[in-house]
């Protein structure tokens, strides 16, 4: 399982949501602070046309009279032009211009222009309409009475002048002013917004961050802790199964080595018993071959052989020695019948997938299972004709013996196997008559460290650690069950298993 | 069937270990044999049988239940349970409910079990119960408290409490008639065995009290009429066996104590202990010899490692003098 990186996801979302924040900040202190300027600047140019509208009124009068003429050719025009200029100087505009109600510049403080046509420009209808618009541009170069000046914020303003109360505007005003300074006060005032603004939100950050990098260390410890908890705990639930198993296994053993053992030594001593007789007929033999005669007169020296034998003559006639080995030999049969279903089912030197004949698995768990459960326990098998698994055996047999070993716990006395091939996939049912489960416990079973057991009998691992067994195979491990009737564990393992079977503990 | 040989019965479902039995023992003795625990009860009612030796581990009715079935058909034959199996639960009531005489592990040495068996049956024949006396008396208490009066309630108990805090919760089951003493040492306990009139000693037994075990045996040894309980506390079956074989120990009582059991034990010990002071040809059944733990050295410094005062030499040498200066004193 991969970790969720807390500290790397925090940061990044941060980070993202920043600059979001930033940008959109940046972008309504701006338009903010446009929309003060050119409000500001409208006003300011207002002021000024309609002061200056006021101090030429005279020469306005002519011009709007004259709509189709420009005011360069009338005979006052220089003197017109200085007065402008004199009511210009000292403030920040840069030029104006003067049009008539058909769009003609009558007149400009920037000579070239005059004549020209502004009969289409939006600012100028509006104007004309009545309502004055301002405009904020960059410009790189600006002529501005008969100078070029660079590099300049302008804001131009298109503002409609009224003659006498008259009702609609008798003419336009274009004043031009310069808002580069004003405009870099704001933009300073901009970054020192964005600035403070950041810096708060980084303090804000790097506190959480810490914060935020602590959890995470103390998150990861936790779930590393949880694994190896884990990790242990299906360990020493392995370890005790495997101990219970051993246990078993060698009262079992003990029965045939106690017997063989007890008979060999028998037969240890009654040999030695037969050592002066066999002498003494050995000796008997010898002489019968030497001779040719057919009959021999012995003279014996009876007080040695009484001397040397027994008076109660043997303990054990001689069919009796070959009983004596035979059942010594079957002992050694069950001994090692015993240790080569053992074999079997740990299978330590086979853990890896292999094809798997879950039949023979089933006989081999039998074996060994009858030792561990209680004597009058009856195992009955009803085992189909199914396919090679290919699986961990010793893990699938860990399996069966859990189940069989729940059955028998659960107060069972009969228990059946059974294995059967369900479209896909082969089945194998452990289906017992014990207790039976309450429907109320019964999603719990799976569950790690749930038991019903004495706290020293069970860990609570058995079935969870078996779900996840079947589960790693592709396989699927169900169970129904009545209170008093019985329960069902239904093993389902697919034909094919997946190709990345998971090693499990 | 030669009626002066001694009979012994073996119960054991593995039918090759009877057949090694036979070949063992029937030069010696009268055997029976069984195959289940069912069977050996039928057997028990029909022979008289001075030994039973029984497996554990049977399908149908285990060994501890052929002994406790023993116990109550035909209490004068001598209980040995013969197992491959080494289960603290039952060893504990192989005690407890079946008063067993000695828990043998297989495989077993021919040697060693035929001594056991002729000790056996030495005691057995020794401590047959008369005729007269069998028709008043029972060698083996009912495990039901005791209703009929005691001919003798002179014999108090003494609670080793070492840690457990045994005293406080047996204290109050006891008998308002009996008298009860309590050590929190060997050193107490054996102060107050010379000073009193002990008949049932309730010691502990846990991983710290290792020393109590030589203490229980070295007590049968030389008292096997003091009866002894034992309050356990780890599940040690090494230790039980051990406990049964050099110490034969009465009763096992595991912690938690339940009082109606600890009264229980209790009134059993004291009548036990009555009859063994009544009869005291029987106190050989509950004797241990010295061979059964000279084995195992003593190790006189740990045991005693709280009392520099006071080895384990002096304690040995004080249990030995117990039961003259009591025979004077009586």
């Amino acid at each position: 399982m991969k970790n969720f990186s807390l500290v790397r996801y925090v940061t990044i979302g941060s980070i993202l949501f920043f600059i979001i924040a930033m940008g959109v900040l940046t972008v309504l202190l701006k338009q903010n602070s446009e929309a003060n300027l050119l409000h500001m600047a409208q006003q300011n140019n207002y002021r000024l046309s309609n002061l200056l509208a006021k101090t030429v009124e005279e020469e306005l009068t002519f011009m709007f009279a004259n709509p189709t003429l420009t005011y360069d050719k009338h005979p006052d025009f220089k003197t017109f032009y200085a007065g402008v200029q004199k009511n210009m100087d000292g403030l920040q505009v840069l030029k104006v211009k003067i049009f008539t109600t058909i769009g003609l510049t009558v007149f400009s403080t920037q000579l070239d222009q005059m004549g020209a046509d502004k009969s289409t420009n939006a600012g100028f209808l509006s104007a004309l309409n009545g309502v004055p618009t301002s405009e904020l541009s960059h410009r790189d170069t600006f002529s501005a009475f008969e100078q070029e000046v660079s590099n300049l914020d302008v804001i131009s303003s298109y503002i409609p002048i009224y003659l006498d109360g008259a009702k609609t505007p008798s003419g336009v005003f274009e004043v031009y002013s310069d808002v580069t300074p004003l405009l870099a006060m704001y933009k300073n005032e901009q970054y020192y917004t964005l600035a403070l603004t950041s810096s708060i939100f980084l303090l804000l950050w790097s506190g959480l961050f810490f914060v935020i990098r602590s959890a995470d260390k103390k998150i990861n410890s936790q779930i590393e802790e949880n694994q190896k908890a884990k990790l242990h705990m299906a360990q020493s639930e392995k370890m005790a199964s495997l101990g219970e198993m051993v246990a078993a296994v060698s009262h079992e053993l003990n029965t045939p080595i106690a017997f063989v053992q007890s008979n060999l030594n028998i037969l240890s001593d009654a040999i030695g018993d037969l050592i002066e007789p066999s002498k003494l007929g050995a000796n008997l033999a010898e002489m019968c071959h030497k001779t040719d005669k057919d009959i021999i007169r012995l003279a014996m020296n009876a007080a040695s052989i009484r001397q040397k034998t027994s008076a109660d003559g043997l303990d054990f006639e001689a069919d009796e020695f070959k009983e004596l080995l035979g059942q010594s030999l079957a002992g050694m049969v069950q001994m090692s019948e015993l240790v080569r279903n053992l074999k079997d089912f740990t299978r330590i030197d086979r853990n890896r997938s292999a094809d798997f004949n879950i039949n023979k698995g089933l006989d081999n768990v039998h074996y060994i299972v009858r030792s561990v459960i209680p004597e009058n326990v009856v195992i009955t098998k009803v085992l189909g004709d199914i396919p090679l698994i290919p699986c961990m055996a010793s893990q699938i047999n860990q399996v069966f013996l859990n189940l069989i070993q729940n059955a028998a716990h659960a107060g069972a006395t009969e228990i059946e196997l059974a294995t059967f091939t369900e479209g896909t996939n082969v089945c194998i049912t452990v289906t017992d008559n014990g207790s039976g489960i309450p429907a109320d416990v019964l999603p719990q079973i799976f569950e790690s460290f749930f038991t019903t057991k004495e706290r020293t009998e069970g860990s609570g691992l058995g079935l969870y650690i078996s779900k996840e067994i079947i589960e790693n195979h592709g396989g699927e491990l169900r169970v129904s069950s009545t209170v008093g009737h019985g329960t069902i564990f239904s093993v389902v393992l697919p034909i094919e298993t997946p190709a990345n079977l998971k090693q499990v503990a | 069937m030669t009626m002066n040989k001694p009979t012994i019965m073996f119960v054991d479902d593995e039918q090759h270990i009877l057949n090694a039995m036979n070949w063992l023992f029937r030069k010696q003795y009268n055997l029976l044999f069984a195959n289940s625990g069912e069977q050996a009860v039928a057997l028990l009612k029909e022979h008289s049988i001075d030994v039973l030796i029984s497996d554990q581990k049977m399908p149908g009715m285990c060994g501890t239940e052929v002994l406790k079935a023993a116990r109550e058909l035909s209490p004068d034959t001598v209980r040995i349970l013969l197992t491959g199996y080494s289960d603290y639960n039952a060893a504990v009531s192989s005690v407890n409910e079946g008063e067993v005489f000695r828990f043998c592990q297989k495989p077993w040495k021919n040697d060693n079990l035929k001594d056991l068996v002729l000790q056996a049956v030495d005691i057995a024949q020794m401590t047959k119960t008369p005729v007269s006396v069998a028709s008043t008396a029972t060698t083996a208490p009912p495990l039901a408290p005791a209703t009929s009066s005691f001919m003798d309630r002179s014999a108090g108990v003494l609670i080793v409490d070492m840690g457990l805090k045994t005293a406080d919760q047996i204290k109050p089951t006891l008998n308002p008639l009996t008298e009860c003493f309590v050590a929190t040492n060997l050193k107490d306990a054996i102060e107050l065995l010379e000073a009193k009139s002990v008949g049932v000693l309730i010691i502990e037994h846990t991983h710290r009290t290792r020393q109590n075990v030589q203490f229980i045996k070295m007590m049968k040894q030389h008292h096997p009429e003091i009866i002894t309980i034992v309050v356990c506390e780890n599940e040690d079956i090494n230790d039980v066996i051990e406990l049964i074989n050099a110490g034969q120990v009465f009763r096992f009582i595991r912690m938690p104590i339940r009082p109606a059991m600890m009264k229980m034990s209790i009134d059993s010990g004291l009548k036990h202990h009555d009859l063994l002071n009544l009869r005291p040809q029987l106190r050989s059944r509950y004797k241990v010899d010295a061979s059964m733990f000279s084995a195992e050295p003593i190790n006189l410094e740990a045991a005693i490692e709280t009392h520099s005062d006071f080895s384990f030499k002096d304690l040995f040498s004080r249990i030995k003098r117990l039961g003259r200066t009591k025979d004077t004193v009586h």
